[in-house]
């Protein structure tokens, strides 16, 4: 089935003679084989958008149909790498089909397997395990399986159906980008995602297969807070989708990704796709990167990983949704965005869970999207970020404070907070809760006193601000943060209490607990403990010699 | 009768344009049956001469010669019963509690029937809800239509459904709908858990779209679970609140649709029709004379925190009998239920309270507490002098006081009136 291509007008070409190609069908065009997208049909032709930039495409150039949807090929190899929209790799990674990949089986012949099962397992570079599952919709018994050394396309498994069809399976499946893959049962998430990040864990907690936005203009800090949640949180998989930008960031991510290490001094980039679409590719390809991101996102997911799929940003793919919506001329909404646009994006949202996966082992997967939206010149009020929003249960708005991360306690929100609440307090403690619940209180509180104006002050300098250069501050474990926390709100406690036997206001908020602790952050564990438990004492003795003051007096 | 097609003219998007036809008509379904055998389901939405425009649930592989159309040769109808309560069902009216099919009483077509003025009868019965910053100041009455306008980050579930069952709890003649239009599944198992927390869930009926679904169905939605609340209230003569979530959702779904049919439209891009839309909707709750039923309809809608003003809001006020506001600052501040009464409203209040009603103070307090806290709110700006402190520390403790009843605390209509005269009566000392 092909065509001929009868106008090219920027990331948009007609074609003639596809009357039986699908809609919404790839297609390659041209002498180059250019990777498109049949967006619409009719008797005048097929309206095709391009993932690749369309210069040099000539009037009459070939046009041929794939017979299927936008789809990616998912199997060993994309650990550690860097992708562009359509899952092709982009850095130097060579001729992947010919890479042999060390499978090891999981079952053995005459086994019967239903679709999800895990039939074997490779182990990738950077020392991920990789599980070949049984894709969605196949189901029988393993004619023969066989260890060895294979490439992707090589078949390992032969599998009859339940008709008496064999089907040749490969380390590889196809899914189609737009389609959300399936699972057995989704569930209300369940547990806390910890980041590292003393704001997000303890103030706006994010939940594994939950939803976030991170909001603020550029240079607020976006980026940093994405990368040290791919770097510090404690998920299995990172799916990083870098939608616009500067191709800069992604070698910036590479190489901080491959110099962090894990406990067992594992290079986190073995555990990370990139998929990477710069501000220079064209639209349509900027749009299909968050789709193929999600897709890759799932099938970890499907493996029985807590994968995060991190989107920066979505307002770069939203330019591109409007960018192709403007070509194709359609009746827009605010600031020129196309009326779906907020359907879009809770579409893509939805994907996020906590799934009960395909399979016989009953595997347990999180999916959790963390997007992040650029306000322009800090107009909290942009469209994208309107739409998007509504669609999260946790949002970080970021201020251009220069801090980091510079976490605005007024407009942000986090909805775990209130419905993790018993496996937070379980997990922390009722104490914890009590004193993250007198720290908010105090860093939202509307006309302070001068004490919780020295206690807000103290949390932000010697809590909230990390230091992300820092070894010891760069991931704040549970421990470190309630050691912290405590600390603060017990000094607080104890200059309410001296204030309320007497004491000047004014005087015990001299004494500057912010300056006392702002340091305590850098120690380690041990000194973190002794260090503490010095500052309140000389605090309490602090306050005892000002209350002895006002006695004399 | 089914007639079938294969006269596509063209394939957009979401949209198919189909010719030649013969008596189809807008809102007939029509299923899209693919050359590998597939099938995919649609909803005419205009009839142009011999074509008619689709608005299908994803167009992916269909194309022009091979594909066939069929239309179904009647609107979408549901399916009643009585059995319906503590079931789950799609947008459409099936099952996906993975239970049984339901024995249909009777099919009833989505639309409705609009009922015509005369068989109206106001709202007069107040529902006592626990929460004295309804009850005493803006009161919930059997059959009201009050949208619940809340902003992103404010935790409305528990609140709604405590509602509901204080709705619900007092016998065997009530039931509630609930229909999820547009919001994730988080939100809806969430709404769902509540409601089986605060143990009403075998007298509900859920309706859920989700934003996966395609703008038709989340449009369509609406009318199907108003239809169960109409058949519920007036033929089964059941006492029901019909919760929905979320109307803004809703409102954009037909924005949505609108623009790709390239309407003309209106203030915020949104069809010109939409307040004609809104108000078929909100004009099938109410009572009907001759019926004891009644459906009370309180949809929630998600606002931004600065478009309280703009358009939607406006359009939904103008159909509504009140609204109740919640607000974030009182959230933050660990206000529970954070009802903001200054921009709350209730335009039914008055046929409800005073004498052989509530109690004849009921109006006279209500109007003393609104005053003294609305005073005491801008006062908070200023706190210059004496007289503006302490209006405000009436404002702090009427909101930490009266408005606050933590998570479980219920009061009675006396002892939400007593607390209110209690705390008039410090302010005029």
């Amino acid at each position: 089935m092909s065509g001929t291509v009868t106008k090219v007008s920027g990331p948009l070409v007609m074609a003639a003679g596809l009357e039986d190609a699908g809609a919404g069908d790839m297609v390659s065009v041209g002498k180059r084989r250019l990777a498109g997208e049949i967006l619409s049909l009719s008797g005048n032709g097929a309206v095709i958008r391009m993932f690749d930039p369309s210069d040099g495409l000539a009037f009459g150039e070939e046009v041929s149909d794939f017979g299927g949807p936008l789809a990616v090929e998912l199997g060993p190899g994309l650990f550690g790498g860097v992708f562009d929209s359509l899952l092709r790799p982009l850095y130097g990674g060579g001729d992947q089909t010919a890479v042999l990949w060390d499978f090891v089986p999981s079952v053995s012949d005459g086994a019967q397997v239903t679709e999800g099962d895990v039939i074997g397992t490779v182990t990738e570079a950077g020392g991920f395990i990789h599980r070949i599952m049984l894709p969605a919709g196949l189901s029988g018994t393993v004619v023969s399986i066989q260890e060895g050394s294979y490439a992707a396309q090589d078949s390992v498994c032969l599998l009859r159906d339940g008709e008496g069809e064999n089907h040749r399976l490969t380390l590889t499946q196809r899914w189609p980008v737009r389609k959300s893959r399936p699972f057995a049962r989704k569930t209300l998430p369940s547990a806390p995602l910890h980041s590292g990040i003393r704001a997000v864990d303890t103030f706006f907690p994010l939940a594994k297969g939950g939803t976030a936005l991170i909001s603020g203009a550029a240079g607020s800090g976006k980026t940093v807070l994405l990368q040290s949640l791919a770097g510090c949180s404690d998920a299995d998989v990172i799916v990083y989708v870098c939608c616009g930008g500067r191709g800069n960031e992604i070698s910036t991510l590479r190489n901080a990704l491959s110099e962090m290490k894990d406990e067992n001094g594992v290079s986190l980039l073995g555990r990370t796709v990139v998929i990477a679409d710069t501000d220079d590719m064209p639209p349509a390809s900027r749009e299909a990167a968050v789709y193929a991101g999600a897709t890759v996102a799932e099938y970890c997911r499907d493996m029985g990983y807590s994968v995060i799929l991190l989107v920066d940003t979505l307002s770069a793919w939203a330019e591109g949704l409007r960018e192709i919506s403007e070509k194709l001329g359609e009746a827009v909404c605010e600031d020129a965005y196309p009326a779906y646009l907020g359907s879009r994006i809770s579409e893509l949202f939805w994907r996020a869970g906590q799934v009960n996966c395909l399979g016989r082992e009953g595997r347990r997967g999180e999916l959790t999207i963390i997007g992040s939206v650029s306000t322009s010149s800090g107009d909290a009020q942009e469209t994208v970020l309107k739409s998007a929003r509504r669609c999260v249960k946790v949002h970080l708005s970021l201020t251009d404070s220069r801090e980091y991360p510079s976490v605005d306690f007024v407009t942000s929100f986090s909805m775990y907070a209130e419905s993790l609440r018993e496996r937070l307090t379980g997990e922390l403690g009722e104490r914890f809760m009590s004193s993250r619940d007198t720290a908010l209180s105090a860093l939202q509180s509307e006309s302070p006193d001068a004490v919780t104006r020295m206690t807000a002050s103290a949390l932000r300098e010697g809590f909230i601000i990390q230091n992300a250069f820092e070894e010891n501050d760069r991931s704040s474990s549970s421990a470190r943060q309630t050691i912290l926390l405590r600390l603060i709100t017990d000094c607080g406690g104890i200059c309410r209490a001296a204030v309320a036997e007497g004491a000047d206001p004014e005087k015990i908020a001299a004494i500057r607990l912010g300056e006392k602790i702002e340091k305590l952050k850098y120690f380690t564990d041990a000194e973190l403990v002794e260090s503490a438990k010095r500052i309140t004492e000389n605090m309490r003795n602090r306050t005892d010699a000002i209350l002895a003051g006002e006695a004399e007096v | 009768m089914i007639k079938e097609y294969s006269t596509i003219d063209e394939i957009s998007g979401p949209l198919m344009l189909v010719s030649g036809l013969k008596g189809v008509g807008t809102g007939e379904r029509a299923e899209v049956e693919l050359k590998d055998g597939s099938v995919r389901s649609g909803t005419v939405l205009e009839i142009n001469g011999d074509s008619a425009l689709l608005q299908l649930r994803g167009s992916e592989g269909i194309d022009l010669n091979g594909s066939k159309v069929r239309f179904m040769g009647h609107a979408p109808e549901l399916a009643v019963s009585g059995d319906m309560l503590g079931r789950i069902f799609d947008g459409e009216g099936r099952p996906i509690d993975g239970g049984a099919c339901l024995l249909a009483e009777k099919h009833i077509a989505f639309g409705g029937i609009p009922a015509s003025p005369d068989m109206r009868e106001g709202p007069k019965e107040m529902i006592t809800t626990g929460f004295s910053a309804l009850d005493a100041m803006d009161p919930l009455l059997r059959g009201q239509r009050i949208p619940m306008m809340t902003f992103p980050g404010i935790e409305n579930r528990a609140f709604v459904s405590r509602l509901a069952r204080e709705t619900v709890s007092s016998g065997d003649d009530f039931a509630v709908v609930f229909a999820a239009i547009g919001v994730s599944f988080e939100e809806a198992e969430s709404f769902v858990q509540d409601f089986r927390r605060v143990g009403i869930l075998d007298r509900t009926v859920v309706f859920e779209t989700l934003s996966d679904d395609p703008a038709a169905a989340q449009a369509e939605a609406l009318s199907t679970a108003m239809t169960a609340a109409e058949y519920l209230a007036f033929e089964k003569d059941l006492q029901v609140l019909f919760v929905m979530t979320d109307l803004t959702a809703w409102c954009e779904a037909l924005r949505e649709i609108s623009s790709a049919r390239r309407e003309a439209r209106g203030n915020g891009f949104f069809p010109r029709y939409l307040r004609g839309e809104l108000a078929s909707v909100f004009e099938r709750a109410g009572r009907r004379s001759g019926k004891s039923g009644s459906v009370t309809f309180l949809p929630v809608m998600t606002l931004q925190d600065e478009d309280f003003s703009g358009t939607l809001p406006e359009i939904v006020n103008s159909v509504s009998d009140g609204r109740i506001v919640l607000s974030r600052g009182l959230a933050r501040k660990g206000i529970y239920p954070p009802v903001d009464v200054i921009r709350s409203c209730s335009r039914l209040k008055d046929s409800c309270i005073g004498p052989g009603r509530t109690r004849g103070d009921h109006a006279d307090i209500a109007r003393g507490l609104f005053l003294a806290y609305s005073r005491g709110v801008e006062a908070r700006g200023r706190a210059a002098s004496a007289g503006d402190r302490y209006c405000a520390a009436f404002a702090d403790e009427f909101e930490k006081s009266f408005l606050n009843q933590g998570r479980d605390g219920s009061r009675t209509m006396d002892e939400t009136l007593d607390l209110g005269s209690e705390l008039l009566k410090k302010l005029s000392k």
